[in-house]
């Protein structure tokens, strides 16, 4: 070792963290004397690694020297390389409860629907880490990155580009890093502008009730535990309208299945199963395809159309308020009759047209030219595709009208009063009641098809003696 | 089943083709007249005709003879009117396996075809 060492003319010089290293020059030191030998050697007792960037500060510090422009002091001579850390994997959720200015307020919903094969979001995984190295050349460690745990049930799948994707449809629900997809959307409050409409393919729970203006469509079951006001549901099953149904003439009810509700106000409903109501149905428009239910309910005002039977405690109103029931009418069925008619007639007239010309053509016997056996032969193709229809179309209408017979109920029970005033259409007869008749009265058809009515134990009786009758 | 129909009625081709495919053959090929019919039976090989007697260009039973000179053994059935009913033996020694008359029935067509497919089929 040199005496310029021993007198500390130069020295290394570590951080205390060992992130560089120094040469440290006394002002007095010489420094023709300065070699990279010296140098060298300095930085090896000092168990400094030579880097290639301490080659070249060295190779600086010489040159300088040479050239008389070095000033003494402290010259870094070895740099630490940094570890890199891994960054954290990323989730990035792709579904959000987004809308754009032009999303009507009632559309902006709080919930997010999902179907198969959506993708629910992207995982990133965590960048990989890299080691660094102090001037020592000891390694220093690299934090790993740390990946993201989503909690996913079957319902959801993720594919190998961290693609989290949804397997059935439903309502997604996320708290943190777990995602589930109900089948169920459940509305702790009411439908209305923090939620918005809802639109769902499953069932809906609605634990107040929906304000107006707002439509819950589902393709499923709902049940409302409050009121519905002056809104719109539509359900492919059944509707539970537990609160009652105040529609306020706006109101509107598409039902798949059966209904059920503590009251109806000014609706208008179409129910395809049965519509059961606690109490009073009140000047509204509805069409059941099943029967009505409200043996301690009343019916004031509207009209009801209803394919099955009808029980209900009162008809009408002492006040005279225009009330219709439609009796023995199968209202779908019908249409679809009278859509088929005019097909059967035109296949009719097709098949008369065919058989006028054939008869033309056979008349000419053995005078028929060459033209006319290929017009006949055309007509025969004609009528046998024409025939075969025309079969089929009668055959279908036959059954239609076997089917619509059979459906077709008149079987009205009142259980308390039927009041003066109420309409029955039933077939082509508008029965008006002409007075007021106490309970039980029940009104039905004999097997002439007469329209009767039976009040209490007394036999039935026809429906004209205690009615107006008019044509419907 | 290959099935080339040689008429020069586009209607008749077309009720034909018809009543065909109400029986499932759908693999139907036309020619307007006799010598349209030569060029094409080569490459399309059917296995049943249809042929009308009188076309222009080449009539049917000119073609049958044709057909049967050049090797071809697939059935014929022959589209007659009751005028031509008389020569019918005449096509028959030409090669034609069965006939039917005009004005016929889609019934009436699908019997004859059935029938002589059974024939060829029995022999």
């Amino acid at each position: 070792m040199l005496a310029t060492q021993d007198a500390g003319l130069i020295r290394v010089s570590t951080a205390s963290d060992l992130t560089s290293a120094e040469l440290v020059l006394a002002p007095d030191f010489p420094t023709l004397m300065l070699t990279e030998e010296l140098c060298i050697n300095l930085l090896r007792d000092a168990q400094v690694e030579i880097t290639e960037f301490s080659r070249q500060a060295i190779q600086r510090l010489i040159n300088e020297a040479h050239q008389g422009t070095l000033k003494p002091g402290a010259i870094r001579v070895a740099n630490a390389q940094p570890p890199v850390h891994g960054q954290d994997g990323r989730v990035e959720w792709v579904l959000e409860k987004g809308h754009d200015a032009d999303t009507s307020h009632y559309d902006r919903s709080a919930f997010i629907t999902v179907k198969p094969g959506e993708v629910v979001a992207r995982i990133t995984a965590p960048t990989p880490e890299a080691d660094g190295r102090n001037v020592l050349g000891q390694t220093i460690p690299a934090k790993p990155g740390r990946p993201i745990r989503l909690d996913l049930d079957d319902a959801f799948l993720c594919d190998a580009q961290g693609q989290v994707i949804a397997l059935c449809e439903g309502v997604l629900e996320r708290h943190d890093f777990k995602l589930r997809i109900r089948k169920v959307i459940e509305v702790a409050d009411y439908v209305d502008f923090s939620t918005g409409n809802i639109d769902f393919d499953g069932d809906v729970v609605i634990n107040k009730g929906v304000r107006d203006c707002f439509s819950v469509k589902a393709r499923g079951n709902v049940k409302v535990q409050g009121l519905i006001e002056a809104a719109s549901i539509e359900c492919t099953g059944d509707l539970d309208a537990a609160g009652g149904f105040a529609g306020r003439e706006q109101g509107r009810a598409l039902v798949g299945g059966n209904m059920h509700a503590k009251y109806l106000d000014n609706i208008k409903a179409e129910v395809q199963g049965d519509l059961e109501v606690d109490r009073e149905i009140v000047n509204s428009i509805l069409q059941v395809d099943g029967q009505v239910i409200a043996p301690h309910g009343a019916i004031i005002g509207g009209k009801m159309t209803a394919v099955g039977k009808i029980d209900v405690g009162m008809l009408g109103s002492q006040a005279g308020v225009a009330t219709e029931v439609i009796l023995g009418q199968v209202p779908k069925l019908e249409a679809f009759r009278r859509r088929l008619q005019p097909f059967i007639d035109e296949l009719g007239r097709r098949r008369e047209k065919l058989l006028a010309e054939q008869k033309t053509l056979n008349t000419a016997g053995r005078r028929a030219t060459a033209t006319d056996k290929e017009r006949q032969t055309e007509i025969l193709f004609e009528l046998s595709q024409v025939n075969h229809q025309w079969t089929r179309a009668l055959m279908a209408a036959d059954a239609l009208d076997q089917r619509i017979a059979q459906k077709r109920t008149v079987n009205l029970v009142i259980s308390r009063k039927l009041h003066a005033g109420v309409q029955l259409t039933i077939g082509r007869q508008r029965f008006i009641m002409a007075q007021e008749m106490r309970g039980p009265v029940h009104i039905l058809l004999d097997t002439k098809g007469g329209v009767m009515y039976k009040q209490g134990e007394n036999p039935p009786a026809p429906l004209a003696q205690v009615a107006q009758i008019k044509a419907a | 089943m290959k099935i080339l129909l040689v008429d020069d009625s586009k209607t008749m081709r077309n009720i034909q083709k018809g009543i065909l495919a109400q029986l499932g053959y759908t693999d139907v090929q036309e020619a307007c007249d006799g010598l349209d019919a030569i060029s094409k039976v080569g490459a399309f090989a059917p296995d049943l005709l249809l042929v009308d007697w009188n076309m222009p260009n080449m009539d049917g039973l000119t073609f049958v003879k044709q057909f049967r000179a050049k090797g071809f053994k697939s059935p014929i059935i022959m589209v007659t009117t009751e005028a031509e009913k008389s020569r019918v033996v005449e096509a028959i020694k030409a090669g034609v396996n069965n006939y039917v008359v005009k004005p016929f029935t889609p019934d009436a067509l699908a019997d004859r075809i059935k029938e002589t497919m059974a024939r060829v089929v029995a022999a």
